[in-house]
């Protein structure tokens, strides 16, 4: 089976910044990787380039054993952002998440048939069905994370990239964040990459914990 | 009540006061929600210019709207691709040449009346090839927006999020640049070059105050455009007023009472 991620001797910089210099990393398919590192070392500047906002300047990224550049199947990647969308769009939690249906669907073609009952499904599975028609900004912040976590498992993805989806969040709502994403992981063979700042909170979950320091991606076991 | 229809400008003033209100607000909750509020403002700028370009020149000003708006848009999405941190500026850029072109090119032209019908609009003076441009022009926005509505609704939650949902974010933000250039220029006739900016936001925003989920915001800034501009089209036959400035203060009359109705329903919600 390939590896659901390789980073091969990449290297990035920014303008003014140099991020990663010649730097590896391999991510086996089902595993749990928590990516740590401090404050502006290039933990979401990874994310970014794993999902292709950002280009590296040397080496490759491949996700399934496929080069990004050439990576055409984004309706096996999951992403749950850190709250930095906009919480003021006035959609609702059904809509928010139905929307993400399109990667299944794609460009001009008929929405994906079903589609409500996966919605409906994938909220019951993350305890939010009775907010189901509640709009966004009307949300606390850790139903906005399950929200959001809901968004990204209606595809049923392979791999599930998560930029600190428990910062902000109370003990109970990491609890309840963290035992979906280990079902997910273990049950249903989901790939989970995951940026924390707090490693102990996946300390039980994870299978490898990654160190960005010093412009390398350094595995710490 | 019904006499106001005896009279053809009127109908004629009815069907396009009603496109008008259809199309401005549908555009203007992605613009809104996209906090690109002041794009329709840059853009009914430039289409002056246009518009002068056009008596100038002899073609029709409505076409030199048209032209002149997606110019306009599309020098917009140049600068904004340039200066990624200060998109903003991109806006106040294109919208001080415009007004600066539309000024000087204003003094080139003769008949002033003409060029002043498009700063407040004229919608009881529509001619017969103005009407059927308005036609045509909605009819093509109206079907272009329900063929990309989950790719529009995509993009007004997050242009990243959507980039990753699959959408082609860039073709879909130059069709929308498109569409509000069309729908500003050739609004602009009808209800005023000053105006239709303000069309675009706020009965958008009364949608958003009001609706519960985005396709009810969609549904909401229509409605409430619709009732303003009916109002507006009866108020302005019947006291004699100016039909585009009209809408627009019934507009903002409507917005208010809906906030103080929100208000007092959400503070006896709360004391429930």
């Amino acid at each position: 089976m390939p590896k659901a991620l390789e980073l091969v001797h990449i290297s990035f910089s920014y303008p003014d910044q140099q991020i990663f210099n010649d730097a590896s990393l391999e991510v086996e398919s089902g595993s749990f990787t928590g990516i740590i590192g401090d404050n502006g070392a290039g933990k979401s500047t990874l994310l970014k380039l794993i999902l292709k906002e950002r280009q590296v300047t040397k080496g490759t990224i491949k996700l399934f054993g496929e080069d990004i550049k050439h990576f055409k199947h984004w309706q096996r990647i999951g992403f749950v952002p850190q709250t930095n969308f906009d919480t003021k769009f006035p959609g609702t939690a059904y809509e928010v998440i139905k929307n993400n249906l399109y990667t299944l669907s794609g460009f001009l073609k008929p929405p994906l048939k079903g589609g409500a009952k996966l919605v409906d499904e994938v909220l019951e599975y993350v305890g939010m069905s009775e907010f189901k028609d509640k709009k966004l900004s009307s949300l606390s912040g850790g139903q906005l994370k399950r929200i959001m976590l809901a968004r990204a498992l209606v595809t049923k993805p392979d791999l599930l990239i998560m930029d600190e989806p428990s910062a902000g969040l109370d003990r109970d709502s990491q609890d309840a964040l963290y035992r979906i994403l280990h079902q997910q992981n273990k049950e249903d063979g989901v790939t989970m990459i995951m940026v924390t700042h707090d490693p102990q909170d996946i300390k039980e979950y994870a299978d490898q914990f990654v160190l960005i320091e010093d412009l390398k991606i350094k595995s710490i076991g | 009540m019904l006499d106001i229809f005896s009279y053809e400008f009127m109908q004629t003033a009815f069907i396009v006061g009603i496109l008008i209100a259809i199309i401005i607000p549908m555009i203007g909750v992605v613009v809104v929600l996209r906090h690109l509020s002041m794009m329709g403002d840059s853009l009914s700028h430039v289409s002056l210019a246009g518009v002068a370009a056009g008596l100038i020149g002899g073609i029709n000003p409505v076409l030199g709207a048209v032209l002149a708006a997606i110019a306009g848009a599309l020098c917009i999405e140049v600068i904004r691709k340039k200066i990624p941190d200060f998109s903003e500026v991109s806006i106040a850029i294109v919208s001080a040449t415009g007004v600066g072109l539309a000024g000087v090119l204003s003094g080139f032209v003769n008949k002033s009346a003409d060029f002043n019908a498009f700063l407040f609009g004229s919608i009881v003076a529509i001619s017969d090839q103005e009407f059927y441009a308005v036609i045509g022009l909605a009819v093509v926005i109206i079907l272009v927006f329900a063929l990309f509505w989950r790719e529009f609704e995509l993009l007004a939650f997050d242009e990243k999020l959507a980039r990753l949902s699959g959408v082609p974010v860039s073709l879909i933000n130059f069709i929308l640049t498109i569409l509000i250039a069309l729908a500003v220029a050739i609004s602009s006739r009808a209800v005023g070059a000053l105006i239709v900016s303000g069309i675009m936001v706020v009965p958008v925003v009364n949608g958003i105050l009001v609706a519960k989920g985005y396709k009810q915001t969609v549904i909401f800034s229509v409605i409430f455009a619709l009732t303003s501009t009916v109002i507006a089209l009866y108020a302005s036959f019947y006291f004699n007023l100016k039909p585009g400035g009209t809408i627009i203060l019934i507009s903002v009359a409507i917005l208010i009472i809906s906030y103080i109705v929100t208000y007092f329903l959400n503070r006896a919600k709360s004391k429930r």
